[in-house]
């Protein structure tokens, strides 16, 4: 059984509960109406709920909710150039991070998926996708933290032997020297150059 | 006379616990829909839409609650 079947089972049970309580509300008045009544108006509700909210959480994390919002589009072409030094797309195509997550994988404190802040900035995006319209050209909130490259990396083999790393490590774990804009790794989404590039197209 | 009293609850208190209910299903309802649609507009009509109904249905129910406490209360200082 699947999580969101038992999500729906969950909803079932809880429908059918309020539908006897508001049929016979008499049944209140004893202790096992009482009982029934808690589970149906307050406990499984409150269950169903906050199931349902780790479920959107869960699915806030695919590439595909990321993708869902036009302007993404390029950000996703980025991840099938057929380039090998364009970061994502060598990410993506290599399964080093899941196709399905390749966004949240890089991106763990963008929009929702981060604290408070990040999902209040979440909320923006919405806003701005469908009132005020967004800021061009997209950038992040802040500067790309190597956390999110030293999460897979830090304890790799390749990665602790390559001299280049081993010699400033504490640099890049402390994000004094960005793996991204200190000129070693500075090809990421360039979504300004998709149109020259070739795209990758899995057989 | 307090068994009688008990076994009939007040309409008021009855009407509250069917509000509740409704206010429960039609955000379980809300929230079943949106997970059928992977958009971030799905997201926020869960939070904004069937996370505030199911919260004030339970917030009903508490009230009716704490109202039938407050109105046996009174019978019983009567």
């Amino acid at each position: 059984m699947t999580p969101f079947a038992i999500l729906v089972a969950l909803v079932a049970v809880t429908v059918v509960l309020i539908v006897i309580l508001a049929a016979v509300p008499r049944i209140t008045v004893t202790r096992s109406g009482k009982i029934l009544a808690f589970l149906g108006l307050f406990l499984l509700p409150a269950i169903a709920g906050w199931a349902g909210f780790d479920r959107h959480m869960e699915r806030s994390k695919e590439t595909s909710f990321c993708l869902s919002c036009h302007i993404m589009a390029p950000y996703g072409r980025s991840l099938t150039v057929d380039e090998k030094n364009w970061l994502p797309a060598a990410h993506y195509q290599n399964n080093r991070v899941s196709r399905d997550h390749a966004c949240y994988t890089c991106h763990t404190n963008y929009a929702l998926y981060g604290d408070f802040k990040s999902k209040v900035r979440g909320f923006h995006h919405v806003w701005a996708q469908y009132v005020t319209g967004p800021k061009l050209p997209i950038r992040l909130y802040t500067p790309f933290q190597n956390r999110e490259c030293l999460h897979c990396h830090g304890e790799a083999r390749n990665f602790l032997e390559n001299p280049v790393h081993s010699t400033q490590l504490d640099d890049l774990r402390s994000n004094y020297t960005s793996c991204l804009t200190s000129g070693c790794h500075d090809t990421a989404h360039n979504v300004n150059h998709l149109g020259e590039a070739k795209q990758w197209k899995p057989e | 006379m307090e068994a009688r009293m008990n076994s009939h609850p007040q309409p008021r208190i009855a009407s509250r616990l069917r509000i509740a209910g409704v206010l429960v299903i039609l955000g379980l309802l809300v929230e079943i829909f949106t997970l059928f649609w992977a958009h971030p507009l799905a997201f926020v009509a869960f939070i904004v839409l069937g996370c505030a109904l199911i919260g004030l249905g339970i917030l009903v129910y508490l009230w009716s609650l704490i109202s039938v406490g407050e109105a046996s209360g009174a019978a019983q200082s009567k």
